[in-house]
């Protein structure tokens, strides 16, 4: 009896696996069934904006991300940033401010398994816009021969737009609150800008003015308020 | 690999986010720089004069050089000004020239670190030729003190 017991528990184990592996391709067959899951508008904040000033302390960055899920894998995505830039040395004073948007897309390259599975690795592209106006209160150019040369630089309102590719990650951790980590290359399109004699410092939501791109990192958390439903491919 | 991405991506951050307005490694000076060519037997090849002496009219108590053997020279323009005029003497013995340059100024921002320097654009240059025969400019624009802009035919 003690040597029959665990033969018929293997024997039953045997069966189980062989019955799941002749199940599969009738898995396989079955349709994929649409599934309504709550969607909406995600609004999240910047936190790395907070650490840029740490670095560059002249600097005074907001960005507010917003993303909407428009399909099954397919979200609008938006940003809303806020720059103020005052700096002073022996050098030069600056002082500029403006307001930025971009918009585009964000593909969720993760395949769903579960409907209600609350996280996502993404690629994306953005369109970037920004408005914004700079000025030299004075600067200093120094000589040893003819002496010291000071002048300004007026007041000028300028306009910069740019092309943006994206990949990240979020993570619901809390019932509609997002963690999320992203990589953006922005490509300035009026890269005139850049070459001017006097380019801006800072171009809000670019990141340096002086430079044709820019690299940068954003680390975000968000809140979904959920608005209304998508239709989510799933295969049962 | 996963850690060499990291990595990476850390580096890569910290280069986005460092203040470029605390470093400095470029040379803001703009200077007229000239080098010194002497004809002799058909033959043209460079020279070094014996003691020259250069300074801007009305700074003749602050000499760019005093009475020093040199290749060629290197001076900078006035920053406030369209024109500089100034006096160069190749050899205490000899008499010396006069030199005037016409040119276009622009500052030019050169990067948040080092902030402003002047640039300048040369239109004409006059001077008399007591000792120097002519001059040739190589390079009109002026926005570095590492580039021959002038060659002085003697």
């Amino acid at each position: 009896m003690k040597r029959t017991l665990p033969s018929i528990f293997s024997a039953l184990l045997l069966l189980q696996a062989l019955a799941a592996s002749a199940q599969s391709p009738k898995k396989d067959s079955l349709p994929e069934v649409k599934v309504a899951v709550p969607a909406g508008v995600r609004v999240g904040l910047d936190l790395t904006r907070f650490a840029v000033k740490a670095f560059q302390p002249y600097r005074t960055d907001v960005t507010v991300t917003l993303d909407g899920r428009y399909n099954d894998r397919l979200y609008i995505a938006s940003e809303l940033g806020y720059n103020n830039t005052s700096h002073s040395d022996t050098n030069y004073t600056y002082k500029g401010n403006g307001i930025s948007l971009t918009i585009g897309a964000n593909y969720n390259l993760l395949k769903k398994q579960v409907p209600r599975e609350n996280f996502m690795i993404y690629g994306g592209m953005r369109y970037g816009l920004a408005l914004f106006s700079y000025e030299v209160p004075e600067y200093t150019i120094y000589n040893d021969y003819w002496g010291n040369t000071k002048g300004s630089y007026p007041k000028t309102n300028a306009m910069a737009h740019w092309v943006e590719l994206t990949v990240g990650i979020k993570v619901e951790v809390l019932k509609n609150f997002y963690l999320g980590w992203s990589l953006h290359e922005r490509i300035l399109i009026n890269n005139k800008l850049a070459k001017r004699d006097f380019p801006p410092l800072v171009i809000p939501g670019f990141g340096k003015g002086y430079k044709g791109s820019a690299f940068d990192m954003q680390y975000t958390i968000s809140y979904l308020f959920p608005i209304w439903k998508v239709k989510q491919a799933v295969t049962l | 690999m996963r850690y060499a991405l990291l990595m990476i991506c850390a580096l890569t951050c910290l280069a986005a986010c460092d203040d470029d307005t605390k470093v400095c490694d470029v040379d803001v000076r703009t200077e007229l720089r000239a080098n010194f060519r002497y004809v002799l037997n058909n033959v043209e090849k460079d020279t070094t004069m014996p003691k020259v002496t250069l300074y801007a009219f009305g700074k003749e108590d602050d000499s760019i050089y005093a009475k020093n053997p040199t290749s060629g020279i290197q001076f900078s323009l006035d920053r406030t000004a369209d024109s500089s005029r100034f006096y160069f003497q190749t050899d205490s013995t000899r008499i010396a020239d006069t030199l005037i340059f016409r040119y276009r100024r622009q500052p030019h921002f050169v990067s948040a670190g080092c902030g402003f320097a002047t640039y300048f654009t040369l239109d004409t240059i006059i001077h008399t030729t007591n000792v120097l025969q002519s001059i040739q400019v190589r390079n009109h624009n002026v926005t570095t003190g590492n580039e021959t802009n002038l060659t002085f035919h003697f």
